[in-house]
């Protein structure tokens, strides 16, 4: 009994330093993806998956902008768009150098982020059904 | 309203809707300092869900582009002071 409790905890150690190992490596991966796009997370409830997508979308975006000036409605535009297609309705995006909001969003819904000068709000609301009455 | 006059850009909110919004801003300039978006918006935004129901949103400043979906008559965006403000109700009901 006692080495089969020897075994057990020998065992739970290899998988919790399993487990460590594995998160440090995404923890880097995400690191790097990040520096690399000149990306700074300020807050956030969003799946991973989701931010990486915004922050290609809009590093795309920022990369295609002649002479780096920046057009704030077209890249609130594209985010909002690829996520209401991707992901459903309904995204809002407010994109700027200079602005405070305060809203109301869904679980999972919303990521707040500076890419090189410029500030990103991506959130999503429930849809409700209309009220026809 | 010591801030001066609001000037509507665009809504399509009713009238007396409007009024509402822009007086709850001049409040929240009464309030807060010019500098401080942030308490500004939730003010505005606390207000809303409070008398016309939950799922408002606001968002001021001096330099932003958006892109959003809302509700029908229930969008407003106009500019007092130094900001411009953008309220509206991101939730069909």
């Amino acid at each position: 009994m006692e080495g089969a409790q020897e075994e057990l905890e020998r065992r739970s150690k290899f998988l919790k330093s399993l487990i460590q190992k594995k998160k440090t490596i995404e923890q880097q991966e995400q690191h790097d993806h990040l520096q690399h796009n000149n990306v700074r997370v300020r807050a956030c409830d969003m799946p991973l998956p989701l931010q990486n997508r915004a922050f290609r979308c809009a590093r795309d975006l920022l990369d295609s902008m002649p002479s780096k000036k920046l057009d704030s409605k077209r890249l609130a535009l594209t985010l909002k768009k690829e996520f209401d297609t991707s992901y459903g309705p309904a995204w809002h995006c407010i994109v700027g150098t200079s602005f405070g909001s305060y809203v109301t969003h869904s679980f999972g819904g919303f990521v707040y982020f500076s890419i090189d000068k410029v500030y990103v709000l991506l959130f999503k609301t429930a849809v409700e059904p209309l009220d026809h009455s | 309203m010591l801030e001066g006059k609001a000037m509507v850009k665009e809504t399509d909110m009713s009238t007396k809707m409007q009024i509402h919004a822009m007086a709850s801003a001049s409040q929240a300039l009464d309030l807060y300092d010019v500098y401080d978006c942030i308490s500004i918006a939730a003010h505005i935004k606390k207000e809303f869900d409070s008398v016309y129901g939950n799922g408002w949103q606001c968002v001021v400043g001096s330099n932003f582009g958006c892109y959003f979906t809302h509700s029908s008559g229930t969008f407003i965006y106009f500019a007092l002071a130094t900001l411009n403000f953008l309220i509206f109700k991101g939730t069909s009901s």
